[in-house]
């Protein structure tokens, strides 16, 4: 079998050129760890923001801008929010400008006088300010939560002041001389209870559900994405090969040996193919030891899946080559078409939210379904009858894109 | 003076031949509005954009008192929230599929028991693949419960003071239910007008508030700096090429100096990211209505400098890789990695800060934020410098360095 013997020669030669090697193998590895180091606590029990650069300027000399600081600074907060103060609002909102701070809290001079009651029970409005970063937005809101809290902490005790004072003026008949105690009596028992953020009566017992109930692992995600995607670079890469053995002559001369021509174009495709798998395979076994990736339990599903994801990537890129005027152009919309279904497909950030339009050109791609086949192996765990459909579709895009690229090689190397 | 001519000569050379090539209109247009389209709605869900998001969140409401009504209503005014009463089966199915961030379920003993002033306990189920949506939600849930059972809390305060003063032993005097009860009437009122109110706004020099596409203001820049950089690595890189088919040995037998072929070829590339770049800024702003700020010259700037610092790293890479062959693999590991950690790929926010540090060593974080700075912050020609300068400093050392390392034969 003449296909096999060119097959395994074309393999070799790729695996020994480490400047492929690199490109198909410490590529993906790499730009996995930068994802899986961005990511690392997608899902994990630590909060996924953490130490949001907040500054305080705090311009009140009484106590209630004091109990702003002192919550921001509480231990509850510490992993949350790392806290700064500062004197000048204006310097601090440059300091959002500059990218160093996600919000600033300015607490106004004379703010606790005006809303703190006076001898005679009367009292003003005041306004807190927060300043937030635009460019960011989840820390914004989280921050805007905090404080929002800490002021209704505060609203809270200055309003139980004043209903108390409005429903025992109500009975200041009846109470008569004890009237002269109220003040005394609110006093004391706003004391009695801290200003700062009380447990409220309702508490949240928070749960999370997810469909494994374990961590979601960011690499089992990234892994399998990353290795589609540059699977695709590399089948492009591997079919070009064909058009450069045309262009140096190399294949001509291959062609007037006795060998009928398909066997050719078989070798040539089934050489792309075996470096494919070796490199899935490799890429699978790596990030297991060096990540800790577990790709589930089913072997022979993932291996269907492997075998299946390259023989549909590597005949797209047989078949694309195959119709391509030269080796430039065939570069060209290889890459194109990589990235475009990189995204697409479902290799940078998963294809949940996709709808519509989208969504439907997602599905024509082949790394959605490789996607799809592998995440039900490795997150949800499943098994073989559960990827019942991406095996289908990938081998119906598999058989399709071969026979048309045989074809088309057939048309233009049999003169 | 004709070694500059012919500098020009060669840098016209290559602009002609790249803008001939339908490729370079595949590369350098289409792709990245694809790219921008998808990503764009992919990052939906933790876009930027001057309103933040809204999470959907599911409130089992089983209070037999009207607390539990109470609650939807004060959480559903929360901006970044949208609340709604709904049956458990659906809720845990919704939160399932990741089709809302979070459900709360209310205690039949609601009402009851915080105007006992005891402690209930509301279960909160959060998706543990929705970890970011799930921490916002959370805040706000937190903050509605407080206003809540706030006014519960006012009445109670309001009882104590009452019995400090030894009203309920007084003749006449109101039962305690009905004075607590007479006070979280009056605490509900009162909460109405809040002694301090707090006011939230964004720093931002943008004249009028323009509202960015959701997932556009992240996925436009990005998108644009990430391909600009193959785009235009592929360029420099194309020198490699020349090498190798002879045509550069031949250039170099005429009466033209190295400087002059290098700089007349690194000037085409550098114009054709210019013009690059610009396309992708008008059609983003025509096409996404992406607006692109409100200085021209801050912008154009930033577009300059950017390409400059581009064209550098590409001449760089041109002097350290053998052949044209491997520049495919070696631009791979170069701008994915660069884009991913200058936060072109997804927002910086969302990385744990000493990866945040890293962005601002790299040429692509200072690009991510001069371009946001100018979007987001509406920042003019005199503050956009710092990303202008760093950009142009990368480039100089790495024009340098490629320059140097750079061998003709």
């Amino acid at each position: 079998m003449k296909a096999l013997k060119i097959a395994v020669k074309d393999t070799l030669i790729r695996f020994r050129d480490w400047k492929a090697l690199a490109g198909m193998l410490a590529a993906p590895l790499i730009i996995s760890a930068l994802i899986g180091l961005a990511f690392g606590d997608l899902g994990g029990d630590e909060a996924p923001i953490e130490n949001i650069a907040v500054v305080l300027v705090n311009m009140d000399e009484g106590e209630l801008g004091q109990a702003y600081e002192d919550v921001l600074t509480s231990p509850e907060l510490s992993d949350l929010i790392a806290l700064e103060t500062m004197q000048d609002p204006e310097a601090a909102k440059a300091r959002i400008e500059a990218g160093e701070l996600r919000a600033v809290i300015v607490v106004p001079a004379g703010f606790s006088e005006t809303v703190i009651p006076d001898e005679q029970g009367n009292s003003g409005q005041a306004s807190v300010e927060l300043y937030t970063d635009p460019t960011a937005e989840i820390s914004p809101v989280i921050v805007h939560s905090i404080v929002e809290r800490i002021t209704a902490a505060i609203n809270t005790t200055l309003l139980a002041g004043q209903v108390a004072g409005q429903q025992a003026a109500g009975y200041a008949p009846l109470l008569g001389p004890a009237m002269g105690q109220l003040g005394a009596a609110i006093g004391a028992e706003l004391q009695s209870e801290s200003m700062n953020l009380r447990e409220p009566l309702l508490e949240l017992d928070v749960v999370s559900t997810g469909e494994t109930g374990e961590t979601v692992d960011p690499f089992a995600f990234f892994i399998p994405g990353m290795a589609v995607f540059f699977l695709m670079f590399s089948m492009f890469e591997g079919s070009r090969s064909i058009l450069q053995e045309e262009r140096r002559g190399t294949l001509p001369r291959l062609m007037t040996t006795p060998t009928p021509t398909w066997e050719i174009i078989l070798g040539k495709m089934g050489g792309t193919f075996l470096t494919g798998v070796l490199q899935f395979s490799i890429l699978m076994a790596s990030s297991t030891l060096i990540f800790g990736v577990n790709w589930g339990s089913s072997l022979f599903g993932l291996a269907i899946m492997v075998l299946l994801t390259v023989f549909a990537a590597s005949g797209l890129g047989a078949m694309l080559t195959a119709f391509s005027r030269n080796e430039n152009q065939a570069g060209v919309v290889g890459s194109a078409v990589s990235l475009v279904f990189g995204a697409l497909g479902g290799s940078f950030f998963p294809t949940d939210s996709l709808s519509g339009i989208i969504n439907i050109a997602s599905k024509l791609t082949v790394n959605r379904w490789a996607m799809d086949g592998f995440l039900t192996l490795t997150i949800n765990r499943g098994g073989l009858a559960d990827i019942q459909t991406p095996i289908l579709v990938l081998t119906l895009i598999g058989i399709v894109t071969f026979i048309l690229a045989t074809l088309a090689f057939q048309k233009r190397f049999v003169k | 003076m004709s070694q500059f001519k012919k500098l020009l000569q060669i840098a016209w050379l290559y602009l002609y031949t790249t803008y001939k090539d339908r490729s370079t209109l595949i590369w350098g247009l289409a792709l990245p509005l694809i790219f921008t389209t998808v990503l764009g709605v992919g990052m939906q869900g933790f876009a930027s954009s001057d309103e933040p998001p809204t999470w959907e969140l599911a409130v089992i409401n089983q209070d037999a008192g009207d607390t539990g009504a109470q609650l939807i209503a004060t959480l559903d005014a929360y901006p970044s929230l949208h609340a709604y009463a709904a049956a458990s089966n659906e809720a845990s199915q919704q939160l399932a599929d990741g089709e809302i961030a979070a459900m709360l379920t209310l205690p039949a003993d609601l009402s009851e028991s915080l105007l006992a002033g005891q402690h209930s306990h509301l279960l909160f189920q959060t998706n543990v693949s929705e970890p970011r949506a799930a921490q916002v939600v959370e805040q706000a849930v937190l903050a509605a419960l407080y206003h809540v059972s706030a006014s519960v809390e006012i009445a109670n305060t309001s009882l104590h003071v009452a019995e400090r003063l030894e009203l309920f032993t007084l003749d006449g005097a109101p039962s305690e239910a009905e004075y607590l009860q007479a006070g979280v009437d009056a605490a509900r009122q009162a909460q109405e007008s809040q002694p301090i109110s707090l006011q939230t706004s964004a720093v931002s020099r943008l004249e009028e508030q323009t509202s960015i596409p959701i997932g556009f203001a992240q996925a436009s820049p990005g998108n644009m700096v990430i391909f600009s950089m193959f785009f235009i690595v592929y360029g420099a890189s194309s020198i490699l090429l020349e090498r190798e088919q002879g045509t550069l040995r031949r250039l170099l037998t005429m009466p033209v100096s190295k400087l002059a072929i290098l700089g007349g070829k690194l000037l085409g590339v550098f114009i054709a990211g210019v013009v690059q770049i610009s396309l992708l800024v008008i059609v983003g702003q025509v096409a996404f209505n992406v607006p692109w700020g409100q200085s021209p010259a801050a912008l154009a700037a930033m577009i300059v400098a950017f390409a400059f610092c581009i064209t550098s790293m590409g001449m760089l890479l041109a002097a350290l890789v053998r052949t044209y062959a491997q520049i495919d693999a070696m631009s791979m590991m170069l701008i994915l990695p660069l884009a991913g950690l200058g936060g072109a790929m997804w927002p910086i926010e969302i990385v744990p800060g000493f990866m945040q540090k890293i962005a601002t060593y790299l040429p692509t974080g200072w690009a991510m934020r001069g371009f946001q700075d100018i979007i987001i912050r509406g920042f003019g020609l005199a503050e956009a410098l710092p990303a202008v300068g760093a950009l142009t400093l990368f480039g100089l050392v790495f024009l340098a360095l490629g320059v140097w390392r750079f061998r003709y034969e």
